[in-house]
């Protein structure tokens, strides 16, 4: 809401349904809409279709109603619809264990829709940063005309700490224009202005391939390779404003610890305690998940000689540091529902150093 | 000052509003707090447990790997946190539920939470807040009036005078214990 959220749909799903609450409670007071829809498919086409009325948007789930909206999310992607979708991950697959802490919906969100789609997903690890990251993707979502994802995990999204409201934040506006070409820009990564239902602009809004008007091009190769070519484009030249990481201790460090969402504090937990003992290891965090931070990553090459990667699936962030890390990788999965004990880490981060 | 402070035992219990409570009343009392909750699917009858970290410094690790104190409402909390105390810390148990006097290096108390409530209310509820009190009376952690402050916060005020009088009794109980030991 302070970001500028006008509307709230969603389905009540453990543990994302505090937001939901949340939402219900202050939404309609401050003039915004909230409405619980029969599931998370009418929840994503609605905020869809807020978003397309001109309205900040957003939705909040958790694994399996995350599974369900990725149809739609595909749909805000090449329709270029800004929205924000808040994941509180849970223990999966399938319905799993509601109340019980997981991180494996990191590709999910990146390769649950079908087609090559680039997208925007942060990581908080405090309550702090749910309020502020909540910010920020709004704010990108506008910028990007995209769903941007906060993939927090249960640990995070049930943490109760003190944090601070705060209003030092710009708020983006959405660029609104109507002239006629709201998919198409002269720039192979420009973001169009995007018109509102009822602004006059003759709006098709369509998730077959379009031309820069909205007009269906089924069958033009070319009007293809153009859209999905903007669409990578508008992320991947924007990374150095989208990557965000934070460095711990990592100067003089030999072995590397890489990490994300609540693992992360953890993490830094653990490397704290090792260097009371010593022993020189640092952390780097991942604030943000997509675009992958690669070049944060490789910067590690030649610094470390190994890095550790403790997440709560089976390594879905691990294979992305194999794809720039060429030294010592240790993957360590835990999926028992709990998080990784700091103990746990200072364990397997002795084996290493 | 670092206080890690666990609560266990069954769904249903309040475990979750004890440790509600305490960490509104850190944050009242102008302290950081941080806490977690662990609890399953089913609203009442499963293992539950709520964890508050309570310091006067910002908290780095928000969660309690080791408790410095335990409250249990069930001897099944007591049997699965107690090997989570760090040694020399304090055990709070529910005299109501108990089946067996644990032996190890902390100071072990035995209170009648559920009794008090019984007696004074008719009623198992509220043992909850009782038990609260006795922690907090016993360790001095937060003070009476920041629990009192947050009991008008977080909880219907047609629960207030009995919860308000639970907390009393928990601290006429409590403070006694402050010394340590065993009772």
């Amino acid at each position: 809401m302070a970001a500028g959220c006008g509307f709230y749909a969603g389905y009540p799903i453990t543990p994302s349904s505090e937001i939901m609450e949340g939402m219900a409670e202050l939404l309609p007071k401050a003039g915004g809409a909230f409405i619980q829809m029969e599931d998370e498919i009418a929840s994503i086409s609605a905020v869809i279709g807020a978003s397309w009325a001109g309205a900040k948007a957003m939705t909040a789930t958790s694994g399996p109603g995350f599974s369900l909206m990725m149809e739609g999310l595909g749909y805000a992607v090449f329709t270029e619809t800004p929205c924000v979708i808040i994941d509180i991950q849970r223990a999966g697959p399938c319905t799993g264990q509601a109340t019980r802490v997981g991180s494996g919906d990191i590709m999910q969100s990146k390769w649950g829709m079908h087609g090559d789609v680039e997208i925007v997903a942060l990581s908080p690890w405090s309550v702090q940063e749910m309020y502020d990251l909540t910010i920020r993707a709004f704010n990108l979502a506008e910028r990007l005309r995209l769903p941007v994802f906060l993939l927090a995990d249960e640990a995070v999204g049930h943490l109760h700490e003190t944090a601070e409201f705060h209003d030092r934040f710009e708020t983006e506006q959405r660029v609104r224009g109507t002239d006629g070409t709201p998919f198409g820009s002269a720039e192979p990564g420009g973001v169009p202005p995007m018109p509102r239902f009822g602004d006059g602009a003759n709006l098709l809004v369509t998730g077959s391939t379009h031309d820069d008007r909205g007009f269906r091009r089924v069958e033009e190769a070319e009007a293809h390779a153009r859209l999905v070519g903007r669409l990578r484009r508008k992320v991947l030249d924007r990374r150095d404003e989208l990557v965000d990481v934070e460095r711990h201790e990592l100067d003089d460090a030999e072995v590397a610890v890489v990490a994300y969402g609540f693992t992360a504090r953890g993490a830094l937990a653990a490397v704290r305690e090792l260097r009371g003992r010593g022993k020189k290891v640092g952390l780097l965090r991942l604030r943000t998940l997509w675009p992958f931070p690669e070049r944060e990553v490789a910067a590690l090459d030649g610094k470390v000689r190994a890095v550790f990667v403790p997440e709560m699936n089976h390594g879905q962030v691990a294979g992305e540091v194999r794809k720039c890390f060429r030294g010592e990788l240790r993957s360590y999965g835990q999926t028992d529902g709990e998080v990784i004990g700091v103990e746990t880490m200072v364990a397997e981060l002795e084996r290493m150093v | 000052m670092l206080t890690r402070i666990r609560f266990g035992g069954l769904g249903g219990q309040g475990i979750v509003m004890a440790g509600s409570l305490l960490g509104e009343a850190a944050t009242l009392a102008g302290l950081h707090a941080a806490g977690s909750n662990s609890y399953g699917a089913a609203a009442r009858g499963t293992a539950c447990r709520s964890d508050v970290v309570l310091s006067d410094v910002r908290i780095a690790y928000p969660h309690v790997s080791t408790a410095d104190v335990l409250a249990v409402m069930s001897q099944a909390a007591l049997d699965k946190y107690l090997p989570g105390l760090v040694p020399g810390g304090v055990v709070f148990a529910d005299d109501f539920s108990l089946q067996r006097t644990p032996e190890g290096k902390f100071a072990f108390h035995a209170v009648p939470a559920t009794h008090t409530a019984v007696r004074e209310f008719g009623s198992r509820q509220g043992a909850n807040i009782v038990l609260l009190g006795v922690v907090l009376g016993a360790t001095g952690a937060v003070g009476r009036a920041a629990v009192e402050e947050a009991i008008r916060h977080v909880v219907r005020a047609r629960f207030h005078e009995t919860n308000l009088r639970a907390l009393a009794l928990g601290f006429e109980l409590g403070r006694p214990l402050a010394a340590g030991g065993r009772s």
